[in-house]
């Protein structure tokens, strides 16, 4: 043992401190470092994805690209089964194994915060209590615009197949043999 | 109904259960009254020569005519001879078992062609059958 | 164990370990492990009285190398007047066997202790292997005998042709004609995911 303690490099202490010295805590700009939410390698540009919940729950769409915020850019499209341009949790997907060519859908122009609320003019409590009923939300014609577009460019390859768009409109849903944990998608 | 099919030197067998599950194998000794030895042949079923229990195997209507112990050379040359896995492929109980694992392994949209086919074929046979009624 | 044999003052040469890793086809897997054969070499530590003692070898049969270190020094001292304190093992080597392709019949002569005395046995098993046969004899010993393995231990061991085995359920499967059919059987799912308990129809159990 002792050629051991003789080999410890010069200038480093033999000795523990006797008191603990805590180390100092990263910064906190470097402990919360924004790290980008994985994609499953299941999905890809242009795999078809069957939604698990929400208002479009069972319905089949296209996954077309992941936002800074992780969550997935999908659209039905919305001509085919009524899906627009939407952003989804990839939890609540279910990826299949089929895939649309979308290399030409251009959907650079969208970011999360295009899919932001108007700010809401501030109402008094009384305004509130009185209102009739929610006002009915509008659809830009900006918005329709670009869901037009972004359709005619998925449907360009998809008019060939006439079996794949009556799938992609027809409803995903389970029967009583279906175990999905044991299904191939 | 007596007994067809028997634990013999040269009898083909499906294996049931166990890494090897729905492989063929040939039985090439008989160990005691609860193990075999079997052989594939390896290279044309997969299955390494090994001893096993009868509880994994299921005996299948071929004989293999080899002698008892017989090489590995011997053995897949007369399984190639007696056409064991065309004979086998043909079988009901072969077939049945391909179509459960193709069933098995349709994705999404596989088994959305599956629905509209069978949907189709259902309409043209009742079409035919109300045709038929009509004229009867 | 079979009696130690004597290697000159030196230890001998070791098989190459390649042959440790052994390709064991047990098909059957108990709640032990399966027995494996080992070469232990062992002697008395040499001192200044005796600077060279004799090495002595034995093949045990044993779970793991540490088990066979272990009953190597039980059985020695029992032959020799050597212990573990004084001596020191030299060699350890797992011994596979050479051809696990054909059936062949191990004749196992052992000795164990009843709850009533001690007796001698000779019992016969068809095997791939001769560590299967002495896993066969265990479990049957168990068994047959309600006899723990401390209580077994194993005289001799050795192939036998098969002209020359005398008991019953053996030689019944030396016939190379043999035919016989499985009967009564109940279809095995095949993975254990699938068993039920409960059928809601009863199973065939006639399959030719």
């Amino acid at each position: 043992m002792a050629p051991a303690a003789a080999a410890k490099p010069t200038g480093e202490s033999r000795w523990y401190p006797a008191d603990d010295i805590k180390a100092p805590r990263k910064s906190k700009a470097k402990r919360s470092v924004h790290k980008p939410t994985k994609l499953r390698s299941s999905i890809t540009p242009g795999t078809v994805c069957v939604l698990l919940s929400g208002r479009f729950r069972g319905k089949r769409v296209v996954f077309l690209k992941q936002m800074a915020s992780g969550t997935l850019l999908v659209t039905g499209p919305y001509k085919v089964n009524g899906v627009p341009l939407r952003r989804v949790n990839q939890a609540y997907v279910i990826a299949t194994s089929t895939k649309l060519d979308v290399s030409k859908v251009d959907v650079s122009a969208i970011d999360d915060a295009y899919f932001a609320r108007a700010p809401e003019a501030k109402k008094t409590a009384e305004d509130a209590f009185f209102a009739q009923a929610s006002k009915e939300s509008v659809v830009s014609d900006q918005k329709k615009k670009d869901q037009d577009v972004v359709d005619a460019s998925i449907l360009a390859g998809l008019s060939k197949d006439k079996l794949l768009k009556a799938y992609l409109n027809a409803k995903f849903s389970l029967t009583k043999k279906d175990r999905p944990h044991e299904m191939v998608f | 109904m007596g007994f067809t099919r028997f634990v013999e030197i040269g009898r083909v067998a499906l294996i049931n259960y166990g890494p090897d599950e729905g492989k063929l194998c040939t039985i090439i000794d008989v160990v005691d009254h609860n193990k075999a030895l079997i052989d594939g042949p390896e290279e044309l079923t997969g299955v390494k020569r090994q001893m096993i229990p009868f509880k994994r195997l299921a005996l299948t209507d071929f004989k293999v005519k080899i002698l008892r112990n017989a090489r590995q050379g011997t053995l897949k040359k007369a399984f190639a001879e007696a056409d064991v896995l065309a004979k086998w492929g043909a079988t009901a109980w072969a077939r049945k078992r391909a179509a459960k694992a193709k069933r098995a392994s349709l994705g999404d949209l596989d088994r959305f062609k599956l629905m509209i086919a069978r949907k189709q074929k259902a309409r043209a046979v009742n079409t035919a059958l109300a045709k038929l009624k009509k004229s009867a | 164990m079979q009696q130690p044999s004597v290697i000159g003052g030196r230890c001998m040469n070791a098989p190459p370990p390649s042959l440790i890793m052994a390709a064991r086809m047990r098909a059957i897997a108990s709640c032990m492990p399966p027995m494996r054969q080992y070469q232990v070499v062992g002697r008395k530590a040499p001192t200044e009285a005796d600077p060279n003692p004799p090495a002595y070898r034995m093949k045990v049969f044993a779970a793991t190398k540490v088990g066979a270190i272990s009953s190597f020094w039980y059985l020695i001292h029992q032959m020799r007047k050597m212990k573990k304190t004084t001596g020191e093992i030299l060699d350890v080597n797992e011994i596979v066997e050479k051809n696990a392709r054909i059936i062949k019949h191990y004749g196992i002569w052992l000795r164990y202790d009843s709850r009533s005395g001690t007796h001698n046995m000779y019992r016969e098993y068809r095997d791939l292997t001769l560590t299967g046969a002495v896993d066969q004899m265990y479990s049957e010993m168990a068994g047959r005998h309600r006899c723990r393995p401390r209580s077994i231990q194993i005289i001799r061991t050795g192939i036998v042709a098969a002209k020359d085995t005398k008991r019953a359920p053996v030689k019944q499967f030396q016939n190379s004609q043999i035919k016989f059919p499985l009967a009564h059987r109940i279809p095995r799912e095949p993975s254990k995911k699938f068993r039920t308990v409960f059928k809601a129809q009863r199973p065939n159990t006639f399959f030719g």
